[in-house]
C-alpha cells in the first residue's frame, strides 16, 4: 500500500515521459526472501573475521606451543638436526615459534661473547627489531621446542619469519611461506650476512 | 586444490547466462560431494540455489571446502571463450589464491585454452532454507512455462497462481488489459507423453501471487531441463526449480507479492 502512494505522489512530480526503466531491483510491494529463510551468520565469514580467528588461533597455538607435535626431529647427514613436517601446512599458516629468552641487545652481545669461548656451543641467537626495538631471542640453552633446531636456507626457504605481539611481548614465529608437504624439512633465511658470520659459517650464503 | 573438469562447457555456459542477470557476484562453495552457489538478488526477493553433484563432472577433486567468490559477469566472459563441445576444466590451486582458472579443450583438434578470473572477496549471507512440504507440486514443459510468464508479462506486473486439484490456472491482469491461462492435468501416465503434460500433486489448493519480472529471469533456465517443478504453499516463497542431468538442480525461490487490498 505504501509504495503505491510513494509511486502516485512520484508521477505527478516528475511528469510521465516514456516507459519507466525496467529494472529487476525494484522490491515494492513484494516481500523479501529473508522474512522466509533464517539468515545463517555463520556458516560463511567475512575476511576480517577469518583473519581474527586465525590470528586467534595462533595466539593460542604460541602461548600452548601446541604447535610442535605437528613436527619431528631427523638427523641429516652434514647439517646434524633438522626439523620435518609432519603435517600438510598451507601457505600463511603458523607453523612454529623460535622460543628462547627474549633479551635485548646489551645482554645478547654479552652472552654471544661468553658463547664463543665454547666451541661446542653452536649459536641459537636471532636478533630483530620490533616497534623501533632490538631484541634478540636466546635459544641456546637445550629445550624440547623445535624451533630453534630448524635449519637454515638462504635459497630455497619454505619458512619466513615474523613476529607477533601478545599481551605486549614480541614473539619471533615462523610462518609458511608456500604450502609444506609431509616429511618436507622445515627451512628459514636466517638472515645473517655480516662478513664474519658468512666467512665462519660459508653456508649461510651457499644453502 | 580444487579441480572439477565437466564433458562440455555448455552446461556451465547455460547455467551461468541463466542467473547472472539476477546475481552479479555469486560465492562458488566446493565440498567433497558438490559444487553449490547460493545467492540472493540485489533487492533479496529472489534466492538462487545451484547444486551440482560429482555425478556431473568427468572428473573432480576437492581437498577441502573452499569459497570462491567469482563476478559471473566475468565468469561468463571466459565461458564465452569456449566452444561449446569443449570439456571444461575448473581449477583453483591454494599457492595462487587470487584466482581461478577456466581451461578449454577442444579434443578435435587438440587446442587448449586457459582463461584465468579474478577471485573476489565477497560478503555474503547464507540463508538456511528448511525442508519444506509443499500444499501444491506442479511439473510442466519448462518451455510451456516459459511461454505463460511471457504472455502474462505482456499486460501485467503479477502472476498469479491459482491451484486445484482439477486445474491450474495462471493469470495477470494490468490497466491495459489481462491474460488467464488454465490447465487440467493430463492424466496420460505414458512415459511418451510425460514430457509433455501437466502434472499436479495437490495437498491443498493455493492462490499466490508473483512478480512477473522475476519469473521471467527464472525462466531463461529452460534450456537446462525439459520440466520445470513449481513447488507452492501460501504465504511462502515458490520454488522454481530445474534438474540438471539427474546430478544436480537449479532452483529460484521467489518471495510473493504484498497483496493489494482492494483486490
Amino acid at each position: 500500500m505504501l509504495g503505491n502512494v510513494v509511486a502516485a505522489k512520484r508521477g505527478k512530480t516528475t511528469p510521465a515521459k516514456g516507459r519507466r526503466k525496467k529494472s529487476i531491483d525494484e522490491p515494492t510491494g513484494n516481500h523479501k526472501i529473508t522474512d522466509y529463510f533464517p539468515v545463517r551468520r555463520s556458516s560463511r565469514k567475512t575476511t576480517d573475521q577469518i583473519k581474527k580467528e586465525t590470528s586467534l588461533a595462533t595466539e593460542d597455538a604460541i602461548i600452548t606451543g601446541s604447535g610442535e607435535k605437528d613436527l619431528k626431529i631427523i638427523q641429516i647427514p652434514t647439517k646434524g638436526r633438522g626439523v620435518v613436517a609432519a603435517r600438510i601446512f598451507a601457505k600463511n599458516e603458523y607453523v612454529v615459534e623460535y622460543k628462547g629468552e627474549l633479551i635485548d641487545r646489551v645482554a645478547a652481545k654479552k652472552r654471544e661473547e661468553e658463547y664463543s669461548q665454547d666451541s661446542s656451543v653452536g649459536c641459537y641467537m636471532y636478533y630483530f627489531d620490533y616497534k623501533g626495538k632490538h631484541y634478540c631471542v636466546d635459544a641456546t640453552k637445550e629445550s624440547p621446542y623445535l624451533g630453534r633446531l630448524v635449519n637454515h636456507s638462504a635459497r630455497k626457504p619454505n619458512l619466513k619469519t615474523k613476529v607477533i605481539e601478545i599481551k605486549s611481548i614480541p614473539h619471533l614465529v615462523l610462518i609458511a611461506k608456500r604450502l609444506i608437504e609431509v616429511d618436507e624439512e622445515l627451512l628459514y633465511d636466517y638472515g645473517d650476512r655480516t662478513r664474519d658470520a658468512v666467512e665462519n659459517n660459508p653456508w649461510l650464503t651457499e644453502s | 586444490m580444487f579441480e572439477a573438469k565437466l564433458g562440455s562447457a555448455a552446461l556451465l555456459k547455460k547455467i551461468i547466462d541463466s542467473i547472472r542477470d539476477l546475481v552479479s557476484d555469486a560465492p562458488f562453495d566446493c565440498s567433497e560431494n558438490a559444487l553449490c552457489l547460493q545467492a540472493m538478488d540485489s533487492s533479496h526477493v529472489a534466492l538462487v540455489s545451484l547444486k551440482l553433484e560429482v555425478g556431473l563432472f568427468e572428473t573432480y577433486r576437492c581437498d577441502r571446502t573452499i569459497n570462491l567468490g567469482i563476478s559471473l559477469a566475468n565468469m561468463a566472459k571466459a565461458l564465452k571463450c569456449a566452444n561449446n563441445d569443449d570439456t571444461c576444466l575448473i581449477k583453483y590451486d591454494d599457492s595462487e589464491t587470487d584466482n581461478i582458472v577456466f581451461c578449454f579443450v577442444d579434443t578435435k583438434r587438440d587446442k587448449t585454452q586457459e582463461v584465468t578470473v579474478k577471485l573476489m572477496d565477497i560478503d555474503s549471507e547464507h540463508l538456511g532454507i528448511p525442508d519444506q512440504d509443499y500444499a501444491c507440486v506442479v511439473k510442466m514443459p519448462s518451455s510451456e512455462f516459459q511461454k505463460v510468464c511471457r504472455d502474462l508479462a505482456m499486460f501485467s506486473d503479477s502472476l498469479n497462481v491459482t491451484c486445484t486439484k482439477a486445474n491450474i490456472s495462471f493469470s495477470g491482469k494490468g490497466d491495459t488489459g489481462g491474460n488467464v491461462i488454465n490447465y487440467a492435468p493430463t492424466a496420460s501416465a505414458d512415459d511418451e507423453d510425460k514430457k509433455e503434460s501437466v502434472s499436479i500433486d495437490l495437498r491443498e489448493p493455493v492462490n499466490i501471487t508473483f512478480s512477473i519480472k522475476y519469473m521471467n529471469q527464472f525462466t531463461k533456465a529452460s534450456g537446462l531441463c525439459d520440466t520445470v517443478k513449481l513447488s507452492m504453499s501460501n504465504d511462502v516463497p515458490i520454488v522454481v526449480e530445474y534438474d540438471i542431468e539427474e546430478n544436480g538442480y537449479l532452483r529460484f525461490y521467489l518471495a510473493p507479492k504484498i497483496e493489494d487490498e482492494e483486490n
